[in-house]
């Protein structure tokens, strides 16, 4: 009303869902995990982002004892900055993404957040991503098809199919596209 | 063949259906019980809607293909669309049923005629626009399980008593002009039936549409055993109602600058179902995604 912009929380907790929806991705949708996902969110200031990059560092050093882990960063031509992580244990990514997230949140950029992006490869070798939007706190799937074509009604399978494992984005129109993903 | 036992029925729907049919026929035999007690012209009051109905019916694919413009076509006109009609009757063990074109922008298809052998499957221009083969295909399994299913024959029984019933309730006062001096009308009596005829033509109205809805999820579930892709018919009926076209193609990263105004849409339950032949696409489609779940988890 006051022309007040309301910062809009972002939501963290249905991330986890991920890494056991991963499983029935696997056996029942022959969708394989690539090992790769990434977060990507609004530019912040070099200085800032330097900061960013030593603690994520920190971070990953501390947890990347029992399963190994590399990451690195990306900036795309929209100017959206990414943080791809690659780790051939599941669990570990989604947990890794989970608290780059959190730490990203913590240190303040919680408003910068855009979303982050999980891949997956089916037998015709066909990338196929789940979304997730943290101002919604709720997954999607994303089929490009090449150029800025998608296969939306793979993609409604695919989510009919993970309605109850995965917090599922339920108003289409929020099924936005990233093309040109840097996985 | 274990896929058989839990494929093709849906218990609770059958359940249901069963219980609307029960409740129609409950309320038609008191319906005819109290008009044969009420007044002599009962045979005539039922006679001439009834006669009209099935009139109605006889004739269905005639009248319904002129009445919409739509043109039976020869298979060398569309050999495609023949294509997949002669498939799904021959899957579904029913004879080759004539198909006709509508032209008309709008996505639809339907199904009529008296008997499989008298059946029609009808689509419009726009509907083969803009599908694809395999919703195309999904959509037609669906007009096919009509067809197999005889919902033409189903709805018309269903509707018979209420197409009575709205009769009087529509002509009846000039019938009442007509019988002031009726050694029975004593004026009650045609009140009497007007009354209970306008009760019964709002029930069974809203219980026609009941069973007309449950009719369009056997089909649908139909459809989908048929061609063994729910989610074809899902993504038919969202394109069809424009629900697909949502999904935009514009990037998140592009769109943030709107991401603050997020509203959550009113959702659209409402009563209006209630006196609707076919279900909200939301629900049909609710349906097919657990139909699907159940195919996944086989």
């Amino acid at each position: 009303m006051l022309g007040r912009t309301r910062p809009v929380k972002s939501n963290l907790d249905q991330l986890f869902g991920l890494s056991t929806a991963q499983i029935t991705l696997e056996t029942e949708l022959d969708l394989k995990p690539t090992g790769s996902a990434a977060i990507s969110f609004r530019p912040v200031s070099s200085g800032e982002f330097a900061g960013l990059q030593r603690e994520i560092d920190d971070l990953l050093k501390a947890s990347t004892k029992d399963a190994p882990l590399s990451w690195r960063s990306f900036t795309d031509s929209f100017g959206y900055q990414w943080i791809i992580v690659q780790s051939s244990d599941y669990t570990n990514l989604v947990t890794t993404v989970h608290m780059i997230s959190r730490e990203l949140q913590d240190s303040g950029f919680g408003e910068q957040l855009l979303a982050a992006i999980f891949q997956f490869r089916d037998p015709n070798a066909r990338n196929v991503y789940w979304i997730y939007n943290y101002k919604r706190g709720a997954f999607y799937p994303f089929v490009p098809t090449g150029g800025q074509e998608r296969d939306n009604a793979l993609e409604i399978r695919l989510s009919a199919i993970m309605k109850g494992e995965l917090h599922i984005e339920e108003d289409l129109a929020k099924w936005y596209a990233l093309w040109g993903v840097p996985l | 063949m274990k896929r058989a036992r839990w494929y093709g029925r849906d218990r609770g729907l059958q359940a249901r259906m069963a219980f609307t049919m029960l409740l129609l026929t409950a309320l038609y035999l008191v319906f005819g019980f109290v008009l044969f007690r009420v007044t002599h012209a009962a045979f005539l009051i039922f006679v001439i809607p009834i006669a009209g109905l099935f009139f109605q019916y006889y004739f269905s694919d005639k009248l319904v293909l002129a009445s919409v413009g739509a043109h039976v076509i020869e298979p060398s006109a569309a050999p495609e669309l023949y294509g997949i009609v002669q498939r799904l009757a021959q899957q579904a063990d029913l004879p080759m049923p004539r198909v006709a074109v509508v032209d008309s922008s709008m996505p639809n298809a339907f199904a009529t005629g008296r008997s499989p052998k008298h059946a029609v499957v009808a689509v419009t221009s726009g509907l083969l626009r803009q599908l694809s083969g395999s919703e195309l295909e999904a959509v037609l399994a669906h007009e096919m399980t009509h067809i197999r299913n005889r919902d033409m024959t189903v709805m018309m029984m269903a509707g018979s008593f209420a197409a009575v019933a709205a009769f009087i309730v529509q002509w009846g006062f000039w019938f009442g002009i007509g019988s002031e001096d009726d050694d029975r009308g004593n004026g009650n009596s045609f009140f009497i039936i007007l009354l209970v005829s306008l009760v019964v033509a709002v029930i069974s109205h809203v219980l026609v549409m009941a069973l007309s809805r449950y009719r369009e999820y056997a089909a649908d579930r139909g459809s989908a055993i048929l061609t063994g892709q729910p989610e074809q018919l899902a993504s038919a009926l969202l394109r069809i109602t424009g629900t697909m076209q949502q999904i935009p193609n514009q990037d998140l990263r592009q769109a943030q600058p709107l991401s603050a105004l997020f509203i959550a849409a009113p959702s659209k339950e409402s009563l209006f179902e209630l006196f609707s032949d076919h279900p909200s696409v939301e629900h049909r489609i609710a349906r097919l995604q657990a139909f699907e779940r159940q195919m996944a988890t086989r």
